[in-house]
């Protein structure tokens, strides 16, 4: 009985035979009653009748479940509003009914993970603006630095940041740079912690990097896991002396350009990541560095020295020591930076950018200095790739 | 992709793993990492870490997270976690970070773990 339900091919061979088997036992039965001649009549209704039954077990088993089907299929390639079929028998219209029912809810489903990916990108994309509005628009008023500072993010929310902040008493300036560990949401969420605390703490009137690392770190750690961890250097810009300290919370090395002897020193920021443990106060310095009229300091993250080339080789620290070596003596801090790109830039090629990527020039210039403003970027609908690496993507 | 395992473990008594990660580490092939060192660290009965780092060429800083949250973890139930004989990159991710102020750093395996002894003499 199955063979028959499953194949229409079965199903009309079966009631072809049923009409055979039929008409036989009708001829058999007329020839055992010994009648000879029925009337046309009784052979019409009966031929009929029994043509009628036939069609009418195919209708019911055929016709109108694959009109059912059919008519839900207008209804998606239409555009108009569908509906489950219930599949009533296992031949090839059950199979199509089946298969209907599987691809519209596939497409229902789709349908819901596109309307979900647009709510998460115009999410992604408001959190993205809140971050671009938290960073500095321009360099401070800082007399005797001339400052550059850009950052690129490798999705729409990014872990790096840069501010400038003054002290609440306007003589100081601090300067820092931060990447939190990862990049993406996570990242970003721990940059708007750190950003807004620093922030917090400068205007209580915080006077040194130290303490405002120790504060920052403090406030910081209990509040996030121990997985997440944020690098930052802080510099402070004495405005009255001219000098500069740092102060290192387990970030990248430290490249000054001597004018005078045209070297690049490479020094350790030191400390330990901010939200690693609750009190890093005996491993926090703040310490000077000595600047002369035309050094140069640069502070960058590990996506400048860790992106790669199409050799899988990675950019180096020492790479950027040597570019600013060849670069550090142009007259403005815009003029090391984009020199500092460009050699990026030609080393990396078309390589996909996999981190967020930020870079802050300071050229102790000896003079007023117009400020400078500080050209963002928040990129990175997707991925970036170009032949040639710009911080405007 | 190399068919050679990211991390090899080795049980060396009943309190003490020896976890030796070989390679490139990143963000894309941690969760193998912690795959294969989850269920140690579950083991309430091992108490010593020992994580040799001489074939380990590169570290990312959600690794450099990883180990931060491995040594929080085991120092909340008094174990431990030892950090042996980086290569130079390596290294200096740790001291950078400062990871390796507060995880205990050793030049060998011999020299982590007969610091283990003399912390249990």
């Amino acid at each position: 009985m199955n063979l028959i339900r499953r194949s229409l091919t079965n199903k009309a061979l079966f009631l072809f035979s049923v009409l055979v088997l039929i008409v036989l036992m009708i001829g058999v039965f007329l020839k055992r009653r010994e009648i000879e001649m029925i009337s046309v009549n009784i052979f019409l209704i009966t031929a009929i009748g029994l043509m009628v039954l036939i069609l009418l077990l195919f209708a019911t088993d055929v016709i109108l479940p694959l009109n059912r089907v059919t008519k839900e299929i207008r209804h998606l390639l239409t555009g108009k509003n569908y509906q489950r079929v219930e599949p009533s028998t296992i031949d090839e219209v059950g199979i199509m009914t089946h298969f209907f029912n599987e691809i519209t809810k596939d497409l229902e489903k789709i349908s819901y993970d596109i309307k979900e990916r647009r709510r998460m990108s115009s999410e992604l994309d408001i959190a993205a603006q809140i971050q671009k509005d938290v960073l500095p628009k321009e360099a401070p008023e800082a007399p005797g630095l001339d400052i550059v500072a850009k950052t690129r993010t490798a999705s729409e929310v990014g872990g790096d940041i840069f501010d400038f902040l003054s002290s609440a008493d306007n003589s100081q300036i601090f300067i820092y740079i931060g990447d939190v560990t990862g990049h993406g949401v996570p990242a970003g969420l721990v940059m708007m912690m750190v950003e807004t605390l620093i922030t917090a703490i400068v205007s209580q009137g915080v006077l040194n990097g130290k303490d405002l690392m120790l504060n920052t770190n403090a406030l910081l750690t209990p509040r996030i896991s121990s997985r997440l961890f944020m690098t930052a250097v802080m510099l402070r810009w004495d405005k009255v002396q001219q000098k500069m300290y740092y102060t290192g919370a387990g970030h990248e090395h430290i490249l000054i350009y001597r004018a005078k002897t045209e070297i690049v020193e490479m020094i350790r920021s030191g400390g330990i990541a901010l939200g690693m443990i609750p009190d890093s106060a005996k491993i926090t310095e703040e310490k000077e560095i000595p600047l002369e009229i035309g050094d140069a300091i640069v502070l960058y993250t590990d996506g400048i020295t860790e992106a790669r080339n199409q050799t899988d080789e990675m950019y180096g620290v020492e790479r950027l020591q040597e570019a600013l070596k060849k670069n550090g003596y142009q007259p403005s801090a815009e003029g090391i930076f984009n020199h500092l790109t460009t050699d990026f830039s030609q080393f990396v090629g078309e390589y996909v950018q996999v981190d967020d990527i930020t870079m802050i020039v300071i050229k102790n210039s000896g003079q007023q200095v117009d400020t400078s403003p500080v050209k963002l970027t928040i990129s990175g609908q997707k991925p970036t790739q170009s032949a040639v690496w710009n911080w405007e993507e | 992709m190399s068919d050679s395992p990211l991390i090899t473990t080795e049980v060396l008594n009943d309190h003490t793993v020896i976890a030796r990660p070989v390679g490139e580490i990143d963000a894309s092939n941690l969760p193998e990492m912690e795959n294969i060192l989850m269920p140690l660290i579950q083991n309430t009965a091992l108490i010593d870490f020992v994580l040799d780092c001489e074939n380990l060429t590169f570290i990312d800083s959600k690794v450099v997270g990883y180990m931060a949250y491995l040594h929080t973890t085991l120092a909340r139930k008094n174990r431990r976690l030892l950090l042996v004989a980086a290569n130079e990159s390596v290294s200096d991710i740790f001291s950078l970070v400062g990871l390796t102020e507060i995880i205990p750093y050793f030049d060998s395996t011999d020299l982590a773990l007969n610091s283990l002894k003399t912390i249990s003499a």
